[in-house]
Formats: structure tokens, C-alpha cells, sequence
């Protein structure tokens, strides 16, 4: 019997006192307990240390299981929706909506709206081509409607600068 | 769980492939074998019984949530210790105790720290042991408890503590040693 032994021995004690070990390596270990004082020494050292292991407390896997359960579910929920043809949530359709873009087109249409009416607008018939435009025709009421708006704006362009900041102070309040 | 066939118990490679799947019967066996383990990792870095138990539960929680990624490339068992282990110190820090290595430093904090009823249940040499095992130093601690009361190989050790296989070796040896000049 060697250090080498012993040392290899030593290795596996765990395993013996855990009952883990295999019957064929079990049976060199009972040999070779039985005749070295120093490994049984430290197989006692080791059995004093595994009295100690803590145990859980009383009823922490069904605990474990419970909340698994609650939190993470079993394969009889229902899956989430995957296909193409399933709703897409709002918030991810808004994301792909470019909002400077519907800033900007509103302010084009209202400037467009003013610019046509500051200008006398001019507005081609049907028919007419592209290039053609009536400059003898009447500012096209169609724009502008009895509140005195122009494409969702109010007309101020009547006004004097005083007229506008009375409105502006009438306004404010 | 065990095999319908044989009789034999299931490998955790079996019951975490139906885990996936959401098996709650492979769930629960996987509880049911790792749970004391991953409580004693857990009760070995908080020295509370309450907070370890409740780390235990975060511990499966993560654990099967997470089995997507786990990659086989360490035992289910390793691998849930080290979320335990990884979940306590979180536990740790948010309570905003004192960190593992203050522990280190602080030496018997577990006898020290027992409510007298459990000090009275405890027997004497219950007590010296426990209390040879906090004297050691952390790593040759863990590599003791890990090795003894979990039965984990030396690579699983060296895995979990964070260090070869080798080295884990030479912890655990110089604490059994350690532990026998304390025992004379």
C-alpha cells in the first residue's frame, strides 16, 4: 500500500460515504480501509462533516413546484400567437409609423391652402392640363370654410397688427 | 420519474429536454433532486435558512424559464448551482449586507448567528464541526461542502467556485486537512 494509494483512495471518499460509488471500486475500498488506519481516520473525518449537511426545510420542493407552476406554467397553457395572420399589438405598428413624415405633409397641405389663398389661388378645372392655370378665376371658396379656417387654420390675414394682438391678448385671456 | 420500461430513474438530460417542452411532471422530479442542493448552496453564502429558501425558489424559477439556454455543456446539476450560488449573492447584495468576502474574513458567523432554539437543539460536536468548516477559508469551504455534502466531482467543484479541477482538488484536500488537525 502507497502514498499513491491513499492519495487516490482519498479522492473518492466522498463517494463512498454518499453510498455513489460503484460496486466494483467499493469492494477495493473496503480492502483497503480495512488495513490503512490513516484513510479510516479520514473516512470518520468525513462522516462527522456530512452529520452536519443542512437539510431544507419541510416542504420547499412543493413550494419550488407550486410557484414553478403559477410562474412559469405547464404545455396545457395556450401559445402565444405566431403566425403572420395573428393581431400585431398597436404599439409595435406605431413604431413603424414615421411621424415626421405626417408632419410634414400637414405642413405642406396648409401651406399650400394659405398660399393659394394669399395669392388668389388659382385653382386648375378639371380637364385643364397641368400647365394651364385661370388667373382670372375667383379664390376658390371650396378652402375655405365659415370659421374661417384654411385646411384646419385660421385666416388672419385680414387683420391689422393691432387687430392681431388684441386677438392674440383675447386669446391668451 | 423513471423510465416506464425499465424502472430505472430518468437522466436530467431526459426530464430538462421535457422541461422545455413544459413537462410539469419532468419539472417537478428536477425540483425534487436538486432543490436540498441548491438550498445548502445557497445557505452556505447567506447563512439564513428563510432567505436561502427563498433564493432556492428564484433559483428554479430562472432556471426553467431560462432552458433554452442552457447548452448541456455542464451537468443540469452544475449548472443550477451556480444560479443558486449566483442568486444568493444577489439576495446578498440587495439586502445590502456584508459581502462573501467580509464573511471570509469574519470567520464562525453560521454557529454565531443560530437563533438560541436551534443552539440548544444542536449538539455540541454538531456545533465544533460546523464551526471548523466556517474557520476554513472560502474556497477551501466550499470545495469541503461541495464535494461532501453534494458529491460533486472535482471539475463540477472547480466549475462552481471558479477555478480548475485541479485547484479544486487542492482546496478540498487542504480543508479535510485542516479539519482533522482542528478534530486532533
Amino acid at each position: 500500500m502507497s502514498a499513491k494509494d491513499c492519495d487516490r483512495i482519498r479522492d473518492v471518499l466522498p463517494e463512498w460515504i454518499l453510498g455513489t460509488m460503484g460496486p466494483e471500486l467499493g469492494i477495493e475500498m473496503t480492502r483497503h480501509l480495512a488495513s490503512c488506519p490513516d484513510c479510516r481516520r479520514e473516512e470518520e473525518v468525513l462522516r462527522r462533516l456530512l452529520s452536519v449537511r443542512p437539510t431544507p426545510p419541510e416542504g420547499l420542493a412543493a413550494r419550488i413546484q407550486a410557484r414553478l407552476k403559477e410562474e412559469v406554467g405547464t404545455g396545457l397553457e395556450p401559445e402565444a400567437p405566431k403566425t403572420a395572420g395573428d393581431v400585431i399589438p398597436l404599439f409595435r405598428r406605431h413604431r413603424w409609423t414615421p411621424t415626421w413624415a405626417l408632419s410634414a405633409a400637414a405642413v405642406v397641405i396648409l401651406s399650400l391652402g394659405i398660399g393659394i389663398v394669399w395669392n388668389g389661388a388659382e385653382i386648375p378645372e378639371v380637364g385643364q392640363s397641368s400647365g394651364q392655370v385661370a388667373s382670372e378665376d375667383p379664390a376658390p371658396e371650396a378652402w375655405l370654410w365659415d370659421d374661417g379656417m384654411v385646411a384646419g387654420a385660421p385666416v388672419y390675414d385680414g387683420l391689422t397688427d393691432d387687430q392681431l394682438e388684441a386677438l392674440i391678448e383675447e386669446l391668451e385671456g | 420519474m423513471k423510465e416506464p420500461s425499465s424502472g430505472a430513474p430518468l437522466p436530467d438530460e431526459v426530464l430538462v429536454s421535457r422541461a422545455r417542452n413544459r413537462d410539469s411532471e419532468a419539472m417537478d422530479e428536477l425540483v425534487r433532486r436538486h432543490h436540498a442542493s441548491a438550498f445548502r448552496v445557497a445557505l452556505g453564502i447567506l447563512k439564513d435558512e428563510d432567505a436561502a429558501a427563498d433564493a432556492a425558489q428564484d433559483t428554479f424559477i430562472k432556471a426553467i424559464r431560462g432552458l433554452d439556454g442552457f447548452r448541456g455543456e455542464a451537468s443540469f446539476r452544475t449548472w443550477v448551482l451556480r444560479i443558486a450560488a449566483n442568486e444568493a449573492r444577489g439576495f446578498l447584495r440587495k439586502a445590502g449586507r456584508r459581502k462573501e468576502t467580509e464573511l471570509e474574513v469574519a470567520g464562525p458567523v453560521a454557529v454565531s448567528q443560530e437563533t438560541a432554539e436551534d443552539a440548544l437543539q444542536a449538539t455540541q460536536e454538531t456545533d465544533r464541526v460546523k464551526a471548523m468548516l466556517e474557520e476554513l477559508p472560502e474556497k477551501q469551504k466550499q470545495a469541503v461542502t461541495l464535494r461532501i455534502f453534494e458529491g460533486l466531482s472535482f471539475r463540477e467543484v472547480g466549475t462552481l467556485i471558479g477555478s480548475s479541477e485541479g485547484a479544486a482538488r487542492v482546496n478540498y484536500h487542504h480543508g479535510i486537512r485542516k479539519i482533522r488537525e482542528m478534530l486532533g
